[in-house]
């Protein structure tokens, strides 16, 4: 298996002949090396499969209406048009692939839930086809776009073979990890602390931070908050909805202190991320997923 | 009307994972069912797709006339109580109970009426200005109904919401639940993995394993007429007795024998179900309650050994050894054999149940 690559690039195949193009197409391959906290937005047009690989490392991948986990060896595909903002949690290789085509749709839709699947240890199928690219790239110039196809049907017939897809919260993670997540996404606007996160899980607060921060790669404390600021973006986008109730919905004790935390965690204000969203597109923007407001 | 339906339902994860294969039922407005069943058998999965909480992968549902399928959570007129009481760590009594009537741009003063009636109704008004740190259990989770209620919903959903709470409690919070939903007239579906607890409550249960509803009934038919094992084993405490027995025919009567014995079977059994297991093992479930014990010797009864004698008060559970058949008789406190005394057993043949032993369906009763 060659070698894959580790600096930043973005491999464009040439167009194959229509007949290819229709059956399968690989639109883009990129390698994703990313320091904790950056980010980088990626688009998945209409009729099209966005794969995202974490080689190495942990990363989220968050969009107006998901918010998903991805720990090391896992890959998670995607059908839902829109923009995916992929996170380094640590430090992290990240690999994506665009493509679609009608054996992309019969290999890929029957595993989607909610628009999307994970694939245990799906990284390493994805990191080969994208290796085998770059090499076809570095030795001939702009991959032939047949050529790219073949790739990629190898590549979705790996990820199609691979164990049955898991729940966000995965495995990969140790069973602690694992559980600290499944309760942070289901109830993450009603927990108070880590203190009481630990006495859910019957854990020592100090054992939890620990064994989390390793497994994840970053504090339970610091995943809460990331999970907070996504889903308060969600909420956002509503027009209806001011400031204040946002916070509060999202498990913040108040406006302000809202403000300071989204500000760090995006580097915006929720009113200057507000202005970032076309306004066209925030009103069909609405979050069916998102944690009941009971 | 809230009245809530399924339509060959489906629920498959990733991976092929079918949940529930095909769910058919249908909740009648202002009816309280339980949804029962071991750990894993698709009653939250239900539950949660009524919420809008899980999609449903095929199917239709229905709440009302309207198909809810698509629909958003919010948008279904239905309220949710959680095991975890999912209450914000932040926000006073008063600001949990109002905080989701904010978001429907009502009135103060009308939100204030409603917090106000909701907290009285629940004996919650000298807590209104406490975090939810400062309650107990039982406080907390009356804030989560108390959440529900002010939203007038056309439908209560209730997830294990006692399962947190210590047993006296529960038993004062299932009679809470019971005098609430005969008040608000509103259908509840309320989940529980609690036979006792579904037995108490509901106008109907709906056991399930597997995602497949086993028997839909109300709680007598359930107790009185399991139609099949599952059933019967699940619904009540301490479970009914299983042993197999051979069918034999004379002159008309049938009987049933087991444990070097055997029971000759009531006349009011349907003879045409038996006669095709005349000669067969079947299985002979009787429950505790319809088990006697009296001192050894007695002719006509089954001789058994005592393992367990456990005091419960007005009661003894006698865990028994009868033939190498293992069997729980619930009898008076007066009795005064203990463990490793015989006792000689008496069924009421009123009283049993014979199941297919390869079909595990009901016979007869």
């Amino acid at each position: 298996m060659p070698q894959h690559p580790e600096q930043t690039r973005e491999i464009l195949p040439s167009p194959a002949d229509s007949a290819v193009e229709e059956l399968l197409c690989l639109q883009c391959g990129r390698v994703l090396p990313l320091a904790p906290g950056d980010a980088q937005v990626l688009r998945c047009g209409e009729c099209a499969y966005l794969l995202a690989a974490a080689v190495r490392g942990n990363l989220t991948v968050s969009s107006y209406d998901q918010y998903a986990l991805l720990s090391q060896g896992q890959a998670l595909v995607l059908g839902t048009p829109g923009s995916y903002t992929l996170q380094a949690v640590s430090q992290c290789l990240c690999m994506t692939v665009t493509l679609q085509g009608e054996a992309a749709r019969r290999l890929l839709q029957d595993r989607l839930e909610a628009g999307r699947a994970y694939v245990t240890q799906g990284a390493a199928v994805i990191r080969a086809a994208v290796a085998a690219l770059a090499v076809l790239e570095d030795e001939q110039g702009q991959v032939d776009g047949t050529l790219a196809s073949t790739h990629a049907y190898t590549m979705l017939t790996g990820l199609r073979s691979l164990a049955s897809c898991v729940k966000p919260s995965g495995s990969g993670l140790s069973p602690l990890a694992e559980s600290a997540t499944a309760i942070i996404q289901e109830e993450f606007p009603y927990l108070e602390g880590m203190d009481e996160l630990a006495q859910r899980l019957e854990v020592s607060k100090a054992h939890l931070i620990r064994t989390f921060t390793k497994s994840v790669g970053i504090s339970p404390g610091k995943y809460l908050t990331r999970v907070r600021v996504e889903y308060a973006k969600l909420l956002l986008r509503d027009e209806d909805v001011s400031v204040t109730y946002v916070a509060e919905a999202a498990g913040f004790a108040n406006a302000n202190y809202f403000s300071k935390v989204f500000r760090r965690e995006t580097g915006m204000s929720p009113s200057e991320y507000l202005e970032s969203i076309p306004a066209q597109r925030r009103s069909t923007l609405r979050p069916m997923k998102a944690p009941p407001l009971w | 009307m809230a009245s809530i339906t399924f339509k060959h339902v489906k629920k498959i994860y990733p991976g092929n994972v079918t949940v529930v294969p095909d769910l058919n039922l249908e909740i009648q407005d202002k009816e309280f069912v339980i949804l029962v069943g071991p750990s894993g058998c698709g009653k939250s999965t239900t539950l949660r797709m009524i919420a809008g909480l899980e999609d449903v992968s095929e199917g239709e549902l229905y709440i009302g006339d309207r198909v809810v399928n698509d629909v958003a959570p919010k948008d279904r007129d239905i309220a949710m109580v959680f095991q975890n009481y999912a209450l914000y760590p932040h926000m006073t009594v008063y600001k949990n109970i109002a905080f989701g009537l904010n978001l429907k741009k009502m009135p103060k003063d009308e939100i204030d009426r409603r917090v106000h009636e909701a907290a009285q109704a629940l004996d919650l008004e000298p807590f209104l200005n406490r975090k939810p740190k400062a309650l107990s259990g039982g406080q907390r989770q009356r804030v989560a109904l108390g959440r529900a209620m002010v939203r007038n919903p056309a439908v209560f959903l209730l997830d294990e919401p006692l399962s947190n709470l210590d047993a006296k409690l529960r038993t004062a919070m299932r009679a809470e639940i019971s005098r609430l939903h005969k008040r608000l007239q509103t259908t509840f579906v309320y989940v529980t993995h609690d036979q006792t607890e579904a037995m108490t409550m509901g106008d109907r249960i709906v056991v399930m394993k597997g995602g497949i509803i086993q028997q839909n009934d109300t709680p007598q038919n359930l107790y009185d007429a399991p139609c099949n094992l599952f059933v019967a084993g699940f619904i009540g405490s301490p479970q009914m007795n299983f042993v197999d027995a051979v069918i034999t025919e004379k002159n008309g009567t049938y009987r049933a024998e087991f444990c070097g014995s055997g029971v000759d079977l009531p006349e009011h059994m349907d003879k045409k179900a038996l006669a095709p297991y005349v000669g067969k093992t079947v299985v002979l479930g009787v429950r505790p309650e319809d088990v006697d014990a009296v001192p050894a010797g007695q002719p006509h009864h089954l001789d058994a050994q005592i393992e367990i004698a456990e005091l419960m008060g007005a009661e003894i559970n006698l865990h028994l050894d009868c033939q190498g058949a293992k069997l729980v008789a619930r009898i008076e406190s007066g009795y005064k054999g203990r463990e490793g005394d015989p006792a000689a057993l008496v069924l009421n043949t009123k009283k049993l149940h014979l199941f297919d032993k390869e079909t595990e369906q009901a016979i007869a009763h």
